[in-house]
């Protein structure tokens, strides 16, 4: 078992490896470089520009380089923001992001969870479709149009909540909303699924048949039991909110690093675009261990060898 | 599978009797599936839609991308039934050439994902040992990309690359296919190259516990190929939940482009597609909110329709759910 | 009884209160910068946001004063000309100090414009002063520094010695020659920028910064002009959504907006209060459609001519960016010495399909039969696509063919459009300084890098030249005219589309003037808020 730990945690290490090289490479074929100025500049400003960041090395020196320092911690200056470094970026704008997504994270259990139990509890009927009808609703409605929408209502026409930026909790309130509510959709849907699994299990009825209080049964046996698959999804969760975070990072005008990843392509800024790609993919991998990890703690048939 | 051994030809004198009625899996499922009226909705709205897509020139009042400039921004009414855009396009029209692109974004991703996954994650479930290792670690790398930041660099990687380049080389004639498909075909490069993925594991995982079965044992023990194994004994075994899990990342593809399109990595102007739709409109809402309403409820209803008609799918093909 | 006189008074102390708080809160004006400012080093500035920042920070030698586009004093109080045009003479004000406290001098000056130079620096703007001697040379590593002619005499006069006579050098000195502080650059290196260790002479200073968030700027004391300056703090969020912008505006977020959605234009027109509020500024730019005359058919004046005269500017105007925006018929926007009036002096092409049509024909497409299918390209925006679509249905109504329309983001297009320019392509120019010989020299001169166009008149060229060195006004005129009726008429080597305008909503109690500004740099120590 704990070796099974240590290879997954190492094989991390080849994935990062190859996912900067496709990066790397990726970005190095889309033309145009990072000095493409709005007024064009002259040749030998552009020359001057490259020798000072090693623009001008060969592509594998250039990429040796970057995993060099990489491994020492330094990711590398910006190419746009001259007085910053890829570490500087990140480190001001990542836990924005993570705490959007938190707290989308948050709401989507709020809405979600309580949505698949009692679609799961009334399978079938009138409730259960208009729950599961709430759920996907969330899921369809785009950010784009729903960020846009909810803006408009709370805080243009009611004015009680801001309208954008980052900060306070009224500020959060919009955006963390406009991305967790595609995600209830798929708690709801896979807390009913799994609700419906439990409470067909002998032990419910076991439980019934002692004589246990219907709310007793639902709540202490059947929800503890049933919420586990739903537990280990939130990792790979809250890694996808953090990572799909663009689009409300834009329109509610909230700097956390997706908004800078897109800019950061646009201007190419290599050292930042695989500062963030680095980021999010380790992000990803550790979550896809945890849930992997949990799944094989809880399941003791599983043999990991 | 007592059912299955029925078919065999080899042991067709060999009958096997059971309690219940000879049901093929498939007509159980569409009879199961039928009583859940929200999966039959969906599959309604998504034949009305497969209609609209198809018909599109018939049905709609208006061509995409004709307009006249002085009836920018009219109001819904009798001209225009939702209203017309900047450059006096009537909305409907355009929503309903609109579902072309995004049907299409939606089918071919999931054709494309299907077929690529169920081939791939076969392959490596079946044989499995050293192949399925090699095969595994590729989906590993893969699955630690984040997709979304993945499919960006790549369309600015096509958008750039393919778009003009000289005639008669091959980048220009990637391009020119492009353009034939309103800006279409990258995107489904894109969304292609990240989606199998999921089915690929699902595939494997199913290949690999069927692998040990005892009719897989049996018919190897027949001599049959493997060839015909996987595609008699596998295969049909591994089709349904791959096709539910397609089906409900169908919602997902469409989202990719309208989110491409959002941010002008998307398809090219004037092609409707509903992410344009949308990445026009949403500005509008303090003024002209249909612009931004309209196109966000077609894209939500096509994804709701999705939705039940894979909930559905799944709920009916759960033997667990009888 | 007491009760109610304990609660008078304490109602009358705490009005008495709130009163002086809002008599001595600050006066402040927030406005919004749309996105974070890459760096703010003046030698390193190129974008509008960066110049936006370091305009209220840091001083320049001269100003421009924006109601008439003349010269200014600003850290220089004077300046003067040799006979031979060669050698410029500024006389520095004495009482300028850094906010460490250090005074600024000549020396500050000599040592900004020689960092500006040094190829190491790698500064974006260091080719406005090659008309400086020895400059060239020196930034592109070929030449060395004791031969730049940039040189201190005490410490408050500096000499520029020019390769050839400049006749607008005091204007290009308004944009370029920025002083920068030595003892931070040398104590903090790239980081001197950070708000903990700026050090800058303007009448702003910055006094906060969080990163893609917001930024403050405070007013500066020392300011030598600081008695004008009646906005204590300036709050600057960066949100780019332009409607999410609008919204915030809208709630009083927001005093001043610059970007109003197309969307919103018309509500905001007929509002009752918002259409008080709105200003149409004009602006030193110029929108245009340039012809790739190597690539066929476009090597065909006449077919130029005939798409150049199928646009109809008004209805663009009116329909499609609705910002009374001026139709362009010429290329050096008006307000810039330089500017020509395309319709008084009849030069360049006026919408009118029946000429088009005619050109067309000549050119052997009788009413778009056989012309083959073209490209317009355009760099990813919104409002270039607007624009290209409705040229495009234009081109189609009035000629009958057909155009294809493509977009790429920023880097990509300036890459094709040096590769592999397309057969049509978009572009903009917006004046770096208050003169027309920057629109023409860095666009459409022969040897130069942006040509794109690939424009080749040995006329053109020579009036270019001319205009460069000669500094009687009305020769330069003269020169304009000739050179504008080259590129716009004869050859249409390119369609001028439109003058930029701003509109631009401003609350009324921001007291300001709406006249254009280099680079749309507001001067935020003129502004007044009463409130």
């Amino acid at each position: 078992m704990i070796n099974y730990i240590i290879r997954r945690i190492l094989w991390a290490i080849p994935v990062l490896l190859i996912i900067s090289l496709v990066t790397f490479g990726l970005l190095h074929v889309i033309p145009g470089g990072p000095f493409d100025e709005e007024k064009p500049l002259p040749a030998e400003i552009i020359a001057n520009l490259d020798a000072y960041y090693g623009l001008d090395d060969p592509l594998w020196k250039q990429y040796t380089d970057y995993l060099w320092n990489a491994l020492h911690g330094d990711f590398g200056p910006s190419y746009s923001s001259r007085s910053r470094t890829v570490n500087d970026i990140i480190s001001d704008h990542f836990p924005v992001s993570a705490q959007l997504g938190a707290l989308a994270l948050i709401i989507a259990m709020i809405v979600g969870v309580p949505l698949g139990t009692v679609s799961a509890l009334k399978q079938n009927s009138f409730l259960d479709y208009s729950c599961m009808f709430f759920a996907l609703l969330g899921v369809s409605v785009p950010a784009m149009t729903l960020g846009p929408v909810l803006i408009w209502f709370f805080a243009l026409k009611l004015r009680i909540l801001p309208v954008a930026r980052w900060g306070t909790l009224q500020q959060a309130i919009l955006p963390a909303f406009t991305l967790g509510i595609g995600r209830a959709a798929l708690l709801a849907r896979l807390t009913r699924a799994s609700m419906l699994q439990v409470i067909r299990e002998d032990y419910i009825r076991t439980a019934r048949s002692k004589g246990v209080s219907e709310r007793n049964v639902t709540i202490h046996h059947a929800l503890k039991n049933a919420l586990i698959p739903v537990v280990t999804v939130i990792g790979p969760m809250f890694a996808a909110l953090v990572t799909g975070s663009l689009i409300v990072e834009q329109i509610f005008a909230i700097p956390g690093c997706g908004k800078y990843f897109v800019t950061s392509i646009t201007n190419r800024d290599y050292p930042v675009v695989l500062g963030i790609m680095l980021l999010y993919a380790f992000l990803i991998i550790m979550a896809n261990l945890i849930v992997d990890l949990t799944y094989a703690w809880i399941d003791p048939r599983i043999k990991y060898n | 599978m007592e059912l299955k051994l029925k078919r065999e030809g080899k042991f067709e004198d060999k009958t096997v009797t059971s309690e219940r009625p000879e049901v093929s899996l498939w007509k159980d499922a569409f009879r199961r599936m039928c009583k859940n009226k929200m999966a039959v909705l969906g599959g309604i709205i998504i034949i009305v839609l497969l209609i609209l897509a198809i018909f599109a020139p018939y049905i709609a009042p208006y061509h995409y991308a004709e307009g006249n400039l002085k009836d920018n921004f009219a109001q819904p009414g009798s001209k225009f039934l939702l209203g017309a855009d900047f450059m006096g396009r009537d909305l409907l029209s355009r929503i309903i050439y609109g579902t072309r692109i995004s049907l299409s974004v939606g089918i071919i991703g999931a054709v494309t994902a299907f077929i690529i996954g169920v081939f791939y994650g076969v392959v490596s479930g079946y044989y499995g040992g050293k192949v399925d290792n090699i095969m595994m670690r590729i989906v590993d790398i893969m699955y630690g990309f984040p997709t979304l930041l993945l499919i960006i660099l790549l369309m600015v990687l096509f958008k750039s690359t393919f778009a003009v380049t000289t005639p008669g080389t091959f980048a220009a004639t990637l391009g020119d296919i492009d353009r034939a498909f309103g800006g279409l075909f990258f995107i489904f490069i894109g969304i292609g190259i990240t989606a199998w993925i999921g089915i690929a594991r699902i595939a494997r995982g199913m290949a690999l516990s069927l692998r040990e079965k005892e009719f897989i044992e049996a018919a190897r023990a027949t001599g049959n190929s493997n060839l015909q194994i996987i595609l008699k004994h596998v295969l049909p075994n591994l089709i349904g939940p791959c096709i539910v899990r397609v089906t409900l990342a169908i919602p997902g593809y469409i989202i990719y482009e309208a989110f491409l399109s959002f941010i002008g990595l998307g398809v090219n102007p004037p092609t409707p597609s509903w992410g344009m739709l949308i990445s026009e409109g949403y500005k509008a809402m303090h003024s002209y909110p249909y612009l931004a309403i309209y196109p966000g409820l077609a894209l939500a209803i096509a994804m709701l329709s999705f939705n039940f008609l894979g909930d559905g799918l799944r709920d009916a093909l759960d033997p667990r759910m009888k | 009884m007491k009760k109610n006189i304990l609660t008078l008074i304490l109602s009358l102390s705490l009005i008495v209160g709130f009163s002086l708080v809002a008599l001595t809160a600050p006066v402040t004006l927030q406005f919004n910068i749309n996105t974070e400012p890459p760096t703010l080093d003046p030698a390193l500035t190129t974008d509008t946001t960066s110049l936006l920042v370091v305009g209220q920070i840091f001083l320049g030698l001269t100003n421009y004063d924006s109601k008439t586009g003349e010269i200014i004093p600003e850290l220089a109080k004077s300046w003067s000309v040799s006979d031979d045009g060669l050698k410029w003479t500024f006389q520095l004000r004495n009482d300028v100090v850094w906010t460490d406290g250090t005074p600024v001098t000549a020396h500050d000056v000599v040592y900004s414009m020689i960092r500006m130079l040094n190829p190491k620096t790698a500064a974006s703007s260091a080719n406005l002063l090659w008309v400086v001697r020895g400059a060239e040379p020196y930034n592109t590593g070929q030449g060395l520094v004791e031969d730049v002619g940039i040189k201190a005499v005490g410490d408050y006069t500096v000499e520029f010695t020019l390769e050839h006579p400049v006749g607008f050098f005091s204007a290009l000195a308004s944009r370029v020659c920025v002083t920068v502080p030595k003892q931070a650059i040398e104590k903090y290196g790239a980081k001197w920028i950070e708000p903990e260790n700026i050090v800058t002479d303007g009448p702003f200073k910055l006094s906060e910064w969080k990163h893609q968030d917001y930024l403050v700027l405070a007013k500066n004391p020392d300011y030598y002009n600081a008695s004008h300056v009646s906005i204590d703090k300036i709050y600057c969020p960066m949100v780019v959504e332009a409607s999410t912008a609008m919204a915030m505006y809208e709630v009083g977020k927001l005093d001043c907006l610059r970007d109003i959605p197309l969307e919103d234009l018309d509500r905001v027109k007929n509002d009752p209060i918002l259409s008080k509020e709105l200003h149409v500024t004009k602006r030193w730019g110029t929108y245009f459609y340039g012809f790739n005359a190597k690539k066929p058919p476009f090597d065909n004046p006449l077919v130029r001519k005939a798409f150049a005269s199928a646009i109809d500017r008004k209805s663009l105007i009116e329909y499609v960016l609705k910002g009374g925006q001026g139709p362009a018929q010429t290329f050096i926007s008006p307000g810039i010495p330089g500017y020509i009036d395309g319709v008084k002096e009849g030069i360049g092409y006026p919408y009118d399909p029946e000429m088009a049509r005619k050109y067309l024909a000549e050119a052997g497409y009788p009413n778009g039969k056989d012309f083959p299918k073209v490209t317009l390209m355009f760099n990813t925006s919104e409002a270039h696509r607007n624009i290209a679509q409705a040229i495009q249905q234009m081109w189609k109504d009035v000629l009958g063919v057909e155009v294809n329309i493509i977009n790429q983001e920023w880097k990509v297009y300036l890459d094709t459009l040096q590769q592999n320019t397309p057969q049509i392509f978009r572009l903009g120019w917006m004046a770096s300084y208050p003169d027309g010989y920057d629109y023409l020299k860095r666009n459409f001169y022969s040897t130069v890098l942006e040509n794109y166009v690939g424009y080749k008149s040995p006329g053109f060229d020579s009036s270019v030249d001319e205009l460069e060195r000669e500094t009687n006004p009305t020769k330069r005129m003269e020169a304009f005219l000739k050179a504008e009726a080259l590129l716009c008429d004869t050859d249409c080597a390119i369609v001028p589309i439109y003058y930029y305008t701003m509109q631009e909503l401003a609350k009324p109690y921001v007291v300001r003037d709406f006249t254009p500004t280099i680079n749309d740099v507001p001067q935020f120590k003129d502004w007044e808020i009463t409130k």
